[in-house]
């Protein structure tokens, strides 16, 4: 299957196009709507992003395969990134990837057998004055002490 | 100190603070009104070298300085990239100043731009900064229906557009040639030195990158003046307010806004509300993890100011401090850093590539009980091999492209000194069990 | 011109040139890796650090530009710049470099390929520690298939990016790029897009250590036997410097040769794996074909006479045509001109015709001519009195035809079938079957490519040596001798020449544009003629 982007995005990507001085800076901004739409990077996908762009496609995979945000795999619907970066660690972010871990019964980098969460453990969010964080696709959830994690979780579909 | 009100977070918690109607109804944009309506680019430079202003990413370089190496006759457009890719631990002011007032610091790159003659700038965002990518966009579409941003702003002849710009995650994509490089879409590997962005940066043109931070000040500083600026603060050498995020083992952790060369002590004790429990401290990372710690004794009336941290053997950095009480083991604290360190590696160079991960490896074997004595020297070696010994007054002596290296044997040098005993006790104890 | 100074060693430099660049042409070592002349500089690998003078840190040697100080900032009030490349600084830098380096290197030395002339080896050797401080896992990784030609051992790789930066920047395909991050970034293809381009080899020849290997040439022998032979390839008309590696009398491999007045750095696969066509059986001897349209093999002095007599049947000297080579030396051809000369006053000698494209140019300026013969421009160079073409050979009657065909490289259809069908008698003289010794009457077998010795002439005019790298087979002859003998044997006249060197030497003194160019001269990187000079 070919990558192609889906109407407004192709439309986005037209308008970014106009306001970018130059295409391959438009790699990152593409690579996130890209993902988004397909839900990871496949093969198929990053060279259709990679001929949108001109470049050839080892090239596009090499800025794919430098930043953490990018996968080449797919994820859970929910992809629950813990940090534990130091004040987080302090905070007790270790216990509380034990806690979602053993809730779920999936190790470290594993998806839930029903596809709903992806665990992770991700390097510092940049939120430290509220840690523990988890950060939940999007969502920064902050502040995770003690069962506020369960609450959050409970109330995902 | 208590005749000290806050300027750049003062809008902080009031209901609306991110829109550009309640920017404007509390004088938003004057700054940069004055600064492209009546004044020149020389002339923004000259004020803001006047004011004192130091880059608040890191380094402390002077901002006026910084904009006065662009190519006053170049022919290629100049780029002015605002670094929102906050990402060193402990450090989390960014993301609150663009959440609670994204208009000061679009302000702040209007009066950037109009200094060095920008006309297309950037915020480079970190990727997982989603929620403020989307208020930054729709800040900016605030500014573009009110003739703020776009053609002829303010009813000048003076153009200029922001382009919100993601990240994907990479804390070296923070090191402005590695941002430069990223958003160019291509790996974030920092670039050799010279030429420096200054006069081939993003496309091989003119560039400035400044800090979030840095840019929020200006507004100011065109409002009320350089020499209020540069009063601000007890060292006229680092003048201006601070925004200092404590985090760690404090009671209120969070952001708190302070004239510049506040004690570390006092932001402790006083604005953070102490430690929890009312534990004793057993160190201080000052400026974000790359920031060398600080023992209790070495923090005690210790002004947070960019000449001050330095002369203490550590660096004010990004103000990012983090609390490590007398709990807390450092020889996990040590071995979290260096893991953080070789996550982010960008793999470029020999000695970071190679050695963040053999660190990191030495200290898990630690963690786990299987350190030995030989390896704390090791240690030490590692990290002067990846970044060089520290001898501030002596400069850098980092053996990297790029500071990354610095950054993380200084830290991982200053645990293992002024705590070898933690390390040899793990040796000991677990040895024996 | 800025002074300066390393080692002691005092300098006038061009303004820009790059201290590594400057130090290595001064027969200083500084030891690197990632820096390669014709890449652009990345200074990652960060071994090449010096020190200079008035700066605390080292400096990269391939990332530092020398240009001249200010009065005021000049070293000992004269030199723009005081480089050690030996301080006690330096050396401890570059050890931790290697031991960076070969932490989780698998010192595999015994069964690579590269040991023997391998960067890690030779300056671990030089500047590394004996022994190792890693004492944790290695980073374990297996090898891979980059493309037909080359394959990646990524455990022992350096990182260094040559290879990268060269399908970047020389040949523009981009198959390789780097894969991942930090501790994890690898070499890696796109999934189905593997290295495949002409230039591929390449990539091996500049990996400094034992990462990128040449399938062909994997576990064939061990360097230190091999024979270096510097040479020029001759499968088109760039004329790319080489240098031919061979053990028992057989071509194992051939590397890229630098000349930058010839191919700059590299060579292309075409003339890389050239040497495989030639294994095919070579002739041994003379052979005639017989009634039964099978072959016999006779005595060279029965050749000759053969041919003679042919030529004397034949319609006499003045009947006698011939074709000469675009993918032998200037010798063979430059004696065959002179003898035709002899024969008749007609323009009875053509040029043979061989396979012509267009050229192929790469990003990086490396060009491989599409001018299949290689020594085209020599051969009309050499021969005064060259017809137009084959055709034109055709409006007289043609008794003997003599072709020199070399490497078998010409096709047979058209105007040459149509004169080797006219023709009585065809002798060809070739070091192997090909269409054309199929259609002839009597092959003359003269030393395969890399046994040949001899002038070759590239489209540019750029006049290199050929080297012999092997031997050829006893009653095999070379090319020169075999056109000489059979000039002798049909004009009466006695050759004089005892070896190829002797016919250079005539032809530098009788060929316009060649009067300066002496063996001695030619070297390693050869001499432009004076028409292509001018």
């Amino acid at each position: 299957m070919s990558f192609k982007l889906k109407p407004d995005r192709a439309r986005k990507y037209k308008a970014l196009l106009k306001q970018y001085p130059d295409k391959r800076s438009l790699a990152l901004p593409l690579l996130h709507m890209a993902q988004e739409q397909e839900g990871f990077l496949s093969g198929d996908t990053i060279k259709g992003v990679a001929e949108l762009l001109d470049i050839a496609p080892g090239l596009m995979m090499e800025t794919v395969t430098f930043y953490s945000m990018f996968y080449l795999k797919p994820r859970g619907k929910y992809l629950l990134q813990v940090c534990q970066t130091l004040s987080c660690s302090l905070a007790g972010a270790d216990q509380m990837v034990d806690h979602v871990a053993a809730k779920y019964n999936l190790k470290v980098g594993e998806t839930s057998a029903d596809g709903r969460f992806t665990l992770v453990k991700v390097e510092c969010l940049g939120s430290c004055g509220t840690a523990p964080v988890v950060q939940i696709n999007d969502d920064y959830y902050e502040k995770m002490v003690g069962d506020k994690i369960d609450r959050v979780l409970d109330k995902l579909s | 100190m208590t005749a000290f009100k806050p300027i750049l977070t003062r809008h902080l918690g009031q209901p609306g603070s991110s829109t550009i109607d309640y920017y404007l109804l509390n004088e938003g944009y004057r700054g940069a009104r004055k600064a492209v309506l009546e004044m020149d680019g020389a002339g923004v430079i000259d004020l803001v070298k006047a004011s004192g202003l130091q880059g608040r990413g890191g380094a402390g370089f002077p901002t006026g300085v910084k904009w006065g190496f662009i190519p006053k006759d170049t022919r290629k457009p100049v780029y002015l990239i605002n670094n929102a890719d906050e990402s060193e631990p402990g450090t989390f002011k960014d993301r609150l100043l663009i959440n609670h007032n994204p208009h000061q610091m679009i302000e702040g790159m209007i009066i950037a731009s109009k200094a060095i003659g920008c006309h297309l700038a950037f915020i480079y965002i970190r990727g997982e900064f989603v929620k403020e990518t989307r208020l930054l966009e729709a800040a900016i579409e605030e500014c573009r229906s009110n003739n703020i941003l776009g053609k002829g702003i303010f009813g000048s002849d003076f153009d200029l557009d922001i382009i919100v710009h993601r990240g994907a995650g990479a804390y070296i994509c923070g090191e402005e040639t590695g941002l430069i490089e990223s958003l160019e879409g291509k790996r974030g590997w920092p670039r050799i030195k010279p030429p420096f962005p200054a006069i081939e940066g993003y496309l091989s043109s003119p560039t400035v990158v400044n800090n979030v931070e840095t840019l929020a000040n200006l507004p100011h500083i065109l409002v009320h003046g350089a020499k209020w600026f540069h009063s601000i603060g007890a060292n006229p050498e680092s003048p201006g307010p601070k925004l200092y995020c404590i985090s760690g083992r404090v009671k209120k952790p969070g952001v708190y806004e302070a004239p510049m060369g506040t004690h570390l002590d006092d932001l402790i004790e006083n604005y953070a509300r102490g430690v929890i429990d009312d534990r004793l401290i057993k160190a201080v990372i000052p400026g974000g993890s790359s920031a060398p710690l600080l023992t209790a004794e070495e923090i005690v009336g210790l002004p947070m100011d960019f000449p001050s941290v330095k002369a203490a053997g550590s660096m004010l950095g990004s103000a990012g401090i983090i609390v490590l009480d007398e709990t807390v083991d450092m020889v996990q604290a040590c071995y979290n850093l260096a893991r953080f360190y070789a996550h982010e590696s960008c793999g470029q160079c020999t000695p970071c590539r190679e050695g963040t991960t053999w660190l990191t490896k030495i200290l898990e074997r630690f963690t786990a009980g299987r350190g030995r004595m030989e390896d704390i020297d090791l240690i030490l070696d590692v990290a002067d091999n990846i970044g060089g010994l520290i001898d501030f007054s002596k400069g850098s002596f980092g053996k990297t492209i790029c500071p990354f290296g610095e950054a993380v044997a200084w830290p991982v040098r200053a645990f293992v000194e002024k705590f070898r005993h933690e390390f040899e006790a793990y040796i000991a104890t677990e040895a024996v069990a | 011109m800025p002074l300066i100074k390393i080692d002691g060693q005092e300098l006038e430099v061009e303004a820009g040139s790059r201290l590594l660049d400057v130090a290595l042409e001064a027969g200083i070592e500084v030891p690197h890796y990632c820096y390669h002349p014709a890449l652009s500089v990345v200074g990652s690998c960060r071994l090449c650090m010096v020190e200079v003078e008035g700066m605390p840190k080292l400096q990269t040697a391939c990332s530092t530009p020398i240009g001249e100080a200010p009065p005021d900032r000049k070293v000992d009030g004269k030199y723009d710049m005081v480089v050690h490349t030996d301080t006690d600084k330096v050396v401890a830098g570059q050890k931790l470099v290697l031991e960076f380096l070969l932490l989780n290197h698998p010192l595999d030395c015994p069964v690579c390929d590269q040991a023997g002339e391998c960067g890690l080896q030779d300056y671990s050797f030089k500047f590394g520690n004996a022994h190792s401080r890693f004492d944790e896992d290695k980073r374990v990784r297996a090898a891979e298939e980059l493309g037909s030609g080359v394959a990646i051992n990524q455990n022992r790789c350096i990182m260094c990016t040559r290879c990268v930066r060269f399908t970047q920047e020389i040949t523009g395909t981009n198959e390789l790029y780097v894969h991942g991050r930090g501790y994890d970034t690898k070499i890696a293809i796109f999934d189905g897009l593997p290295l495949d381009n002409p230039l591929s080899g390449n990539v091996a020849d500049i990996c400094p250590v034992g990462a990128l290997l040449l399938k062909d040439y994997m576990h064939t022998t061990r360097v230190w036997h091999l024979s270096h032979t510097e040479s020029a390839c001759v499968e088109c008309s760039s004329g790319c410097s080489i240098t031919v590696d061979a053990t028992d009398n057989v071509v194992r491999r051939i590397v890229s040769r630098r000349n930058d007045q010839a191919n700059g750095h590299f060579i292309c696969d075409f003339g890389r794996y050239s040497f495989h066509k030639y294994e095919r059986s070579e002739f041994k001897e003379p052979m005639r074909k017989t009634p039964g349209s099978g072959w016999e093999m006779i005595p060279w002095r029965q050749a000759y006479q053969l041919i003679a007599d042919k030529v004397a049947a034949g319609g006499g000297p003045g009947a006698v045509k011939a074709l000469a080579s675009p993918t032998l030396p200037n010798e063979p051809n430059y004696i065959l001109g002179q003898f035709m000369g002899r024969l008749s006053d007609r323009k009875n000698i053509a040029l043979l015709p061989v396979t012509q494209l267009s050229d192929m140019e790469f990003p990086g300026g490396f060009r491989i001519s599409g001018d299949k013969g290689g020594n085209s421009r020599g051969a009309r160079d050499v021969i005064p009195a060259l017809a137009a073409s084959v055709k034109a050979l055709h409006k007289t009657d043609t008794g003997v035809i003599i072709i020199l065909d070399g490497d078998g490289r010409a096709e047979m259809k058209g105007d040459l079938t149509r004169l080797m069908a006219a023709a009585q008698f065809s002798v060809v003289v070739a070091c192997m079957p090909s269409e054309v010794t199929q259609n002839a009457d009597l092959v003359l077998p003269i030393a395969a490519p890399y046994a040949r010795e001899g002038t070759f002439t590239n489209d540019q005019g750029l006049v290199q040596w050929l080297q012999p790298a092997l031997h050829p087979p006893d009653d095999v002859r070379a090319d020169w001798q075999v056109v000489a003998e059979l000039g002798q044997q049909l004009t009466g006249e006695d050759h004089l020449y005892s070896y190829a060197g002797d016919v250079t030497w005539k032809i530098t003194q009788t060929t316009v544009g060649y009067g300066q160019i002496t063996r001695f001269r030619l070297g390693k990187l050869g001499q432009f003629t004076a028409s292509a000079a001018g």
